[in-house]
C-alpha cells in the first residue's frame, strides 16, 4: 500500500507540475482582458468568433480579450464572489434580471452613461435600453433578448392561432388526457411563464419601482382566472408541468403547441418539424398575450483596469456586423435592431418569429426586489393550481411575504 | 514562596501589561480619528448644503460661476468649487485653476468619468430619498491625502425649480487634528502604581491566609489578585480616555453649533438652510436640540466603551492564562506529547483557516443586519447584536389568519425544525439499516459474484445525483411518473405526489435514502473486516445462536467506526440541501422545507445575508449539542481496545 | 445438524431476494439515466398507452429502454468541449485529494487512537464539529482565503486544500475507530523488537487497516469528484475546470440538454466504479472461507 502510495503521489506531481508548466507558458506579454459568459455549443463557437475578429482589430494595442465560459448554475455567485474582491472579468454578460441586485450591492458594475453617446445607442429599440437601465443610470449595453413565444409541431397545427379561443379550439381537440396527450403545454404554474397573461391584463407583481409588491390585484387575479380555465375547465394543459416534461411531450408529438423562448430549440428533437408564431390575443381582451423579455447585456465590471477599452469592446460586440454573425451563426436575437433588415435575417422564419414577439413583449423588471419575487409567486401559483386556496388568499399569502422581505432590506438602510 | 516564580510571573504581568495599554490606545486613537472625522465631515456637510441651497434659490440672470467665486472668496477653507450639470454632462461652474480660463459650460473631460459617476449615483439617492424609502445618504463626501494635507471632497446635490439638476463638489480644507502625546508618562506611572500595589500584596503575606480559610490552589489565589490589580488599573486608564473623549466631543459640537449660526446670520431665509447627509432637513438653530445631535454623538461613545470592555476581557483571559501556570502546563504538555502532536498538527491547521475562519465570519455576520442593500457600510453601523437569534427563536407564529382561514406557518422556524428533525432521523435510520442488513449478506461468502453485486450497490453514490435527483423527481410525477403507473398497475388511484405534507416528504427520503446506503453499505462493510473469524467460532461452540452473535460479536465490533458514520451522516442530512431542492422543493407551500433550504433562501432570494447567517449558527448550535451528546452517550472519542 | 442447514438454506434465500432485490432498486433509476443517455435525444421518450391499458402495458411503459439507440449524445459530450482534460483535471484534483487527505488522516488518527494527550478530546470534537456549520454561506469568505490570501486561483492546489478538508473529518473519525480495534499488543511487540514509531505505523498499522483505508480513500475521492460549485469558482480557465463544471454547462436557467447531461454523468461515474472494483479486494480482506455468520 505505502508503495503503490508512493507511485501514486510521483504521477500526480508530475502531472500537476506539467500543467502547470504548460499554463505558465501559455500566458503572453500581452494584456489579457477577460469576458465571462454562459455560453456553449454555436452561440459559444460565434462568440469565440467575434472576439477573434476584435482582438485582430485591435492588434497592436498591447490587449487582446479572452473569453471564458462559466455554467449558469456558479454565474451569479461567480461574479458576486470575484468582482467586490477586485478580481474577475473586465467584460461580462448576463440576463438584466440580477441588474438591481448588483448595483444595490454595490462594486460590481461600472455605470456606462459617461461614455455611451446618444447616437450610439440608437441601435437599440428603447424597450432594450430600459432593461439595462436602473435609477435613471445605464448600466450596460443589451447584446440579445430572448422570451417565449408560441412553438407548435406542424403536423398536428397546420397555421398559429391567431386568438386563445382559436388556440384553445385546436387544442381541445388535440388533447386526450388519458393517452396522455395535450393540445397545450407550458410552465404555467410558473410566474415568469404566467407573465405572458399577467401583462395581458395588466396585471403586475411590482409597485412604484420595486418597492411595494402589488400581488393581489383585480388585472392579477383576473389573469389567474383565465390560466385556471385553461388548466381545469378546458382541460388541455398537463399536470405538475417542468420544462423537461415539456420538452418530452413536445418531443414525442404528445404536446402539440408549447409556450416556450429559443433555449427550448435545441432540445427539440430532429424528426418534429415545427414552426413558431407570437402567442395569440386574448379573445376577452383583444389584446396579446405579453410575456416577459429577459435582456442579455454586456456589463463593464467595476474591477477592469481598462474600462474605456471595455467599453470600446462592448460598443463592437453590438455593431451590425457582429449582430449578424451571433444572429446568424450563434442563433441569437441580437439586440441591433439595423441587423434585422438583412436579407439573412429576414430569411429566418424562427429569428423573425422571435422579433415579431418582442413587439408585444414586456421588458422583465430589473428590480433588486424581484429575487425575493419568485419564490413566494412559485408557492402561491402552486396552491392555485393544485386548488389548495383561492387565488386571492394564495396571492395575499405572497403578497403579505413580500412585502415583508421588502421591509426587512428596507430597513437596513 | 519561589523568588523565581515571581519574577517570570512579574515580567509576564508587565508584558501583558504593555500589551493592553498598547491595544488601548490603539483601539481609541481609532475612535478618537473617527470623532474628528465626523465633526469635519459634518461641518463640510452642512457648509456644502447650505451652499447648494443657495444655488438653487438662483435667480435666472445671476451667472454661476460668479457665485461661486463668490462662494469660494467668503469661505476662506474652501479650496475649490464645481458644480456640475448632470444633463451633458457640463461643468457650469468652477473655481479650479485649471478651468479659469475656459468658457463656461464645457464637457467633463473623460478622466473624470467617476465625478459623473457619482453625481449620478447622488441623483438616484435623491429619487428615492423624495419617496421616502431606502435612505442613502444624498451628500457623499471622501477624504483627498495630497501630502498631510487634509482635504474633505464633499458632492451635494442641488435643485432648479424642485428639479434635480446637477451636483456641487467643494473641496474643503479641514482644520488639523491636535496631537495628543503624553501616553509614555501615564503608562510608566501606571505600571509602577500596580507593581507597588502587587508588592504589597506579596509583601503582606497574603498567600499564607489562603491555606487557612480558603480551599484554593495558590496559582488560583494569585491569578485571581494578579487579575483584580489589572483590573483596578485598565479601568484608571479607561476612565481617563473616555473623559478626553467627551471634552473632544463636546468642542467638536460647539464647532458645529458655531458654524450653523454663521451660516444662518448672513442669510434671511426662513427657510431650513442646511440639509443633513439624508436630505432632511436639520432643524433650525434656535430650535436646534443639542441632545438629539449629542445622542448620535454618544453612539460612538458606546463603541470605545464596548471596545474597552473587549479589551480588558481579552486581556484577563490572557493573563489568567499565564499567571496561573496554565501556560506552563501547555507548554509542558506539548514537550511530553510532541509526537501526538506532530502527527494531529496538519490536518488541524488545515481545519482552523479553511472551516473556523468562515465560521467566525458567519458567526459575526450573523450579529448585524447585514443584507444586500447595505453589505459596505462599516461593520460598527451594521452591528445589531442577537436580534436575528431573537427573531429566530422567539417567533413563535406557529399559525397564520389567512382570508379567514388558520393555517400553519410553514416558514415558522420550529416547523422546519420539525420537518428537520424527521427528516434527518428516518433518513439515517433507513440508509443505516439498509446499509447494515446489505453488508452482512455481502460479507456471506456464500453469496456468488459479490463483487458485482457490490459495485452495483454503490452506483447511486457514484453517479452525480443532480441527475438521479431530477430522475426520482420525475418518477414521482402525477400524470406520468413511474410510481402512479405501477400504483395504476394494481389498480390504485395515483397519488398527488406533491400535493401533500407526508407524501411530499417521502419522495424526498425515499430520494435520498437511494443515495445515501451505498456509503453505510461501504463503511460497514470495512467495519466488518475487523472482525476476526475465530470470535464467531468461539460464539458457536458456545452455543451462541445468530442473533446472539450479532447483539454481541458483530455489533460491538462494528460500534468504533459505525457510530461516527452515523453521527457525521446526521450532520450531513441535517444540511443536505440538494436533495430537498431538486426533488420536493419543499412542496407543498414550503412545508418541506428544512432548516438549511430555508437559510439558503432567506440568504440567496431574500438577500438577507446576516439572517440567513444566524439561521446558520443555530443550525451549528443544534448540531452541536447533538454531537455533544451523542459522543457523551457512545464515548467513542475515548473508547480503546 | 439436518435441520439447522435446512434454516440456513432458507435465510441463504432470503438473503439472496433481499439482494438482487436491492440491486434491483438501485439500478432502476440509473436504468433511465442510461436509456436517456443513449437515446441521442435531449429529453426521455414516453411511452404511449392505449385508451384502456393493461396491467401489461403499464409495466411496458416503466421499463426503462431508449426507442433508439445511439451514442450521439457521448459523442457529443466529447467533441463539444475539451470533456477529456475536464476528466483528467477532475482525476489529479479527485487524486491527489485522496491521497493528501487518507495521509494526513491516518496519521492524526493514528495519534487520537495511540496516544493520550491533553487536548485529545477536543481535538477529535473539533474535526466533527467542522461539518456542522452548513457549507453554503462559506463560499464567500473561502474565496477571500484560497484567492484573495493564498492566491490560488487557478490552482489545482487551492481545489485539494478545500476538498481535503471537507473529507477529512470522516477519515479521521473512520480511521481512529478502526485503528482502536487493531490490538495495542501487536505494536508492543514491535516496540520491543526496536521498531520506530514510524516504522510501526506504516509497516504494521496501515497494512492492517487497509479496509478502512479504502473506505476512506473512496469517500476522498468522492468529496473531489463531484464537487461542482467551489470548482467553478475557483478556477477561471477553462483548461482547468473539472468534469462536474463541464457537466454543469448543460443545465441552462430555463432549459438544460438532459440528454448530455446523462451522457456526461455516465462517463463521471464510469471511474469511480472502477476505483471501488480496485478497492473492493481490500473489503474482503481477513476473511477465510467458510465465512462469517452474522
Amino acid at each position: 500500500m505505502k508503495k503503490q502510495f508512493g507511485y501514486l503521489i510521483a504521477i500526480l506531481l508530475a502531472l500537476v507540475s506539467l500543467m502547470q508548466i504548460s499554463i505558465v507558458h501559455a500566458q503572453s506579454e500581452m494584456k489579457r482582458m477577460v469576458v465571462w459568459h454562459a455560453y456553449r455549443g454555436e452561440e459559444k463557437t460565434a462568440f469565440e468568433k467575434v472576439v477573434k475578429n476584435y482582438n485582430e482589430k485591435i492588434a497592436g494595442k498591447g490587449l487582446y480579450f479572452k473569453p471564458l465560459a462559466v455554467p449558469y448554475d456558479a454565474y451569479a455567485d461567480k461574479i458576486s464572489a470575484a468582482i467586490p474582491r477586485g478580481k474577475g472579468p473586465d467584460v461580462f454578460i448576463y440576463a438584466q434580471d440580477r441588474l438591481g441586485g448588483w448595483i444595490e450591492a454595490g462594486n460590481t458594475l461600472e455605470s456606462i452613461d459617461f461614455y455611451a453617446e446618444d447616437k450610439e445607442l440608437e441601435r437599440f429599440p428603447g424597450s432594450l435600453i430600459s432593461a439595462m437601465t436602473y435609477n435613471d443610470t445605464l448600466y450596460g449595453l443589451p447584446f440579445n433578448f430572448k422570451m417565449p413565444a408560441m412553438i407548435y409541431n406542424k403536423k398536428l397545427v397546420n397555421s398559429a392561432p391567431k386568438t386563445t379561443d382559436e388556440l384553445i379550439k385546436v387544442a381541445k381537440a388535440l388533447t386526450d388526457e388519458k393517452m396522455g396527450r395535450f393540445g397545450l403545454a407550458y410552465e404555467y404554474s410558473n410566474f415568469f411563464f404566467h407573465s405572458a397573461i399577467l401583462n395581458a391584463f395588466g396585471g403586475k407583481a411590482f409597485e412604484k419601482g420595486g418597492l411595494v409588491s402589488e400581488m393581489v390585484s383585480k388585472e392579477n387575479l383576473n389573469s389567474i382566472e383565465f390560466m385556471l380555465k385553461w388548466f381545469q375547465q378546458d382541460k388541455v394543459l398537463p399536470a405538475e408541468p417542468s420544462s423537461s416534461l415539456i420538452t418530452s411531450l413536445f418531443n414525442d408529438g404528445k404536446a402539440a403547441i408549447v409556450f416556450s423562448g429559443p433555449w427550448m430549440l435545441g432540445e427539440i428533437s430532429q424528426d418534429i418539424e415545427y414552426a413558431i408564431a407570437p402567442m395569440p390575443v386574448i379573445s376577452e381582451l383583444g389584446k396579446p398575450m405579453a410575456p416577459w423579455m429577459s435582456v442579455e447585456g454586456l456589463y463593464i465590471s467595476k474591477s477592469s483596469k481598462n474600462k474605456e477599452q471595455s467599453y470600446d469592446f462592448i460598443k463592437y460586440l453590438t455593431s451590425q456586423k457582429v449582430a449578424l454573425v451571433m444572429g446568424q451563426e450563434g442563433r441569437q436575437l441580437p439586440s441591433n435592431i439595423k441587423v434585422w433588415d438583412e436579407k439573412v435575417m429576414q430569411e429566418n422564419p424562427v429569428a423573425m418569429a422571435f422579433k415579431e414577439q418582442m413587439k408585444t413583449a414586456v421588458t422583465m423588471p430589473n428590480y433588486a426586489q424581484m429575487t425575493l419575487m419568485w419564490s413566494p409567486a412559485t408557492t402561491a401559483m402552486n396552491k392555485i393550481v393544485k386548488g389548495t386556496a383561492s387565488p386571492k388568499a394564495a396571492l395575499l399569502e405572497a403578497q403579505n411575504s413580500i412585502s415583508k422581505d421588502i421591509l426587512a432590506l428596507a430597513k437596513s438602510h | 514562596m519561589n523568588f523565581q516564580m515571581i519574577n517570570s510571573r512579574t515580567l509576564s504581568f508587565i508584558a501583558l501589561f504593555s500589551m493592553a495599554y498598547i491595544a488601548f490606545l490603539y483601539g481609541s486613537n481609532d475612535s478618537f480619528i473617527r470623532l474628528y472625522q465626523q465633526s469635519e465631515m459634518d461641518k463640510a456637510v452642512i457648509l456644502s448644503g447650505s451652499m447648494a441651497k443657495k444655488l438653487s434659490n438662483i435667480s435666472a440672470t445671476e451667472s454661476l460661476q460668479d457665485l461661486a467665486i463668490n462662494l469660494k472668496a467668503k469661505n476662506s477653507n474652501v479650496l475649490d468649487i464645481k458644480i456640475l450639470k448632470l444633463s451633458g454632462a457640463k461643468i457650469v461652474a468652477s473655481t479650479h485653476i485649471g478651468d479659469m480660463d475656459k468658457s463656461f459650460p464645457f464637457r467633463l473631460p473623460k478622466d473624470q468619468k467617476p465625478f459623473f459617476d457619482e453625481a449620478k449615483q447622488i441623483k438616484a439617492a435623491y429619487k428615492k430619498a423624495l419617496i421616502g424609502q431606502f435612505l442613502n445618504p444624498i451628500i457623499s463626501y471622501e477624504w483627498l491625502d495630497n501630502n498631510s494635507v487634509n482635504t474633505l471632497k464633499v458632492i451635494s446635490p442641488y435643485t432648479v425649480n424642485g428639479r434635480f439638476t446637477g451636483v456641487l463638489q467643494l473641496n474643503v480644507l479641514t482644520e488639523p487634528r491636535a496631537t495628543q502625546a503624553h501616553y509614555f508618562t501615564d503608562w510608566l506611572v501606571l505600571l509602577v502604581v500596580a507593581l507597588a500595589l502587587l508588592h504589597l500584596i506579596e509583601k503582606k503575606q497574603l498567600n499564607n491566609i489562603r491555606f487557612t480559610y480558603f480551599n484554593v490552589t495558590k496559582n488560583t489565589l494569585n491569578s485571581c489578585l494578579y487579575s483584580v490589580v489589572f483590573l483596578i488599573v485598565s479601568l484608571l486608564i479607561c476612565f481617563q480616555l473616555v473623559q478626553e473623549f467627551k471634552a473632544e466631543q463636546s468642542t467638536a459640537i460647539e464647532a458645529i453649533t458655531a458654524l450653523m449660526r454663521t451660516i444662518e446670520s448672513g442669510s434671511a431665509s426662513t427657510q431650513a438652510l442646511w440639509i443633513d447627509r439624508y436630505g432632511q432637513d436639520m432643524q433650525r438653530l434656535n430650535t436646534l436640540s443639542q441632545p438629539v445631535y449629542l445622542q448620535s454623538m454618544a453612539t460612538n461613545l458606546h463603541g470605545l466603551m464596548a471596545k474597552y470592555a473587549v479589551h480588558i476581557l481579552f486581556a484577563l483571559v490572557l493573563m489568567v492564562f499565564f499567571i496561573s501556570g496554565s501556560a506552563a502546563r501547555t507548554r509542558q504538555a506539548f514537550k511530553e506529547n510532541r509526537q501526538a502532536y506532530m502527527y494531529v498538527m496538519p490536518a488541524m491547521l488545515g481545519m482552523l483557516v479553511l472551516v473556523f475562519f468562515p465560521f467566525g465570519y458567519g458567526v459575526l455576520l450573523s450579529f448585524t443586519d447585514t443584507t444586500m442593500f447595505n453589505e459596505s457600510l462599516p461593520f460598527s453601523e451594521r452591528f445589531i447584536g442577537l436580534d436575528n437569534y431573537l427573531s429566530i427563536l422567539g417567533g413563535f407564529n406557529l399559525f397564520k389568519e389567512l382570508d379567514g382561514q388558520t393555517i400553519v406557518n410553514y416558514e415558522n422556524f420550529y416547523w422546519t425544525l420539525f420537518i428537520t428533525i424527521c427528516w434527518t432521523v428516518s433518513n439515517v435510520v433507513f440508509a443505516v439499516g439498509l446499509g447494515l442488513l446489505l453488508a452482512l449478506a455481502l460479507n456471506d461468502s456464500r453469496i456468488k459474484f459479490r463483487w458485482f453485486f457490490r459495485v452495483v450497490l454503490i452506483l447511486p453514490w457514484a453517479i452525480p445525483n443532480y441527475i438521479t435527483a431530477l430522475v426520482w423527481k420525475g418518477m414521482f410525477h402525477q400524470q406520468f411518473g413511474v410510481i402512479n403507473q405501477v400504483i395504476q398497475m394494481f389498480g390504485f388511484e395515483p397519488i398527488d405526489w406533491f400535493g401533500s405534507v407526508f407524501t411530499s416528504f417521502l419522495t424526498g427520503l425515499t430520494t435520498n435514502v437511494w443515495l445515501g446506503f451505498p456509503f453505510m453499505m461501504v463503511v460497514i462493510l470495512g467495519g466488518l473486516q475487523s472482525i476476526s473469524t475465530d470470535m464467531y467460532e468461539a460464539a458457536r461452540i458456545d452455543g451462541a445462536n445468530r442473533w446472539q452473535q450479532f447483539k454481541y460479536i458483530t455489533l460491538p465490533s462494528l460500534k468504533p467506526t459505525l457510530i461516527p458514520a452515523i453521527i457525521l451522516s446526521v450532520v450531513w442530512t441535517f444540511n443536505m440541501f440538494n436533495v430537498i431542492y431538486l426533488v420536493s422543493a419543499g412542496e407543498p407551500a414550503g412545508a418541506n422545507e428544512i432548516l438549511i433550504t430555508q437559510a439558503y433562501k432567506i440568504g440567496f432570494e431574500k438577500m438577507q445575508y446576516a439572517y440567513a447567517a444566524a439561521y446558520s449558527v443555530v443550525i451549528f448550535m443544534i448540531l452541536l449539542v447533538y454531537g455533544v451528546f451523542q459522543n457523551k452517550v457512545s464515548k467513542v472519542t475515548d473508547m480503546n481496545s | 445438524m439436518n435441520k439447522l442447514f435446512e434454516t440456513e438454506n432458507i435465510l441463504l434465500i432470503i438473503r439472496y431476494i433481499f439482494v438482487i432485490g436491492m440491486t434491483i432498486l438501485s439500478l432502476y433509476p440509473i436504468f433511465w439515466v442510461l436509456s436517456l443517455a443513449f437515446s441521442g435525444s435531449q429529453s426521455l421518450a414516453i411511452t404511449e398507452l392505449p385508451v384502456d391499458p393493461s396491467s401489461w402495458d403499464r409495466l411496458r411503459a416503466i421499463i426503462p429502454w431508449p426507442e433508439n439507440f445511439s451514442l450521439q449524445n457521448f459523442i457529443d459530450v466529447l467533441t463539444e468541449q475539451q470533456f477529456g482534460r475536464w476528466l483528467l483535471n477532475s482525476a489529479i484534483v479527485a487524486g491527489i485529494t485522496t491521497v493528501f487527505g487518507v495521509f494526513l488522516a491516518s496519521t492524526s488518527a493514528y495519534a487520537f487512537s495511540r496516544f493520550r494527550f491533553p487536548g485529545r478530546g477536543f481535538g477529535m470534537m473539533t474535526f466533527l464539529v467542522s461539518q456542522m456549520f452548513p457549507g453554503t454561506l462559506m463560499l464567500i469568505p473561502l474565496y477571500v482565503i484560497i484567492v484573495g490570501w493564498l492566491n490560488l486561483e487557478n490552482s489545482y492546489i487551492g481545489l485539494v486544500l478545500v476538498y481535503s478538508v471537507t473529507a477529512i473529518p470522516f477519515c479521521v473519525w473512520m480511521l481512529k475507530g478502526y485503528f482502536d480495534t487493531i490490538p495495542k499488543e501487536i505494536e508492543e511487540s514491535a516496540i520491543m523488537d526496536g521498531a520506530s514509531q514510524a516504522v510501526i505505523f506504516w509497516q504494521i498499522i496501515v497494512p492492517l487497516a487497509k479496509p478502512a483505508i479504502a473506505v476512506t480513500a473512496l469517500f476522498s475521492f468522492m468529496a473531489g469528484w463531484n464537487e461542482f460549485i467551489l470548482a467553478s469558482i475557483f478556477m477561471s480557465e477553462e483548461q482547468l475546470y473539472t468534469a462536474p463544471v463541464g457537466l454543469k454547462f448543460f443545465v441552462g436557467e430555463h432549459s438544460s440538454m438532459w440528454g448530455y447531461f446523462a451522457a456526461g454523468s455516465v462517463i463521471v461515474s464510469a471511474p469511480v466504479v472502477f476505483l471501488f472494483l480496485y478497492l473492493q479486494k481490500y473489503l474482503i480482506s481477513g476473511l477465510t472461507s467458510g465465512g462469517v455468520k452474522g
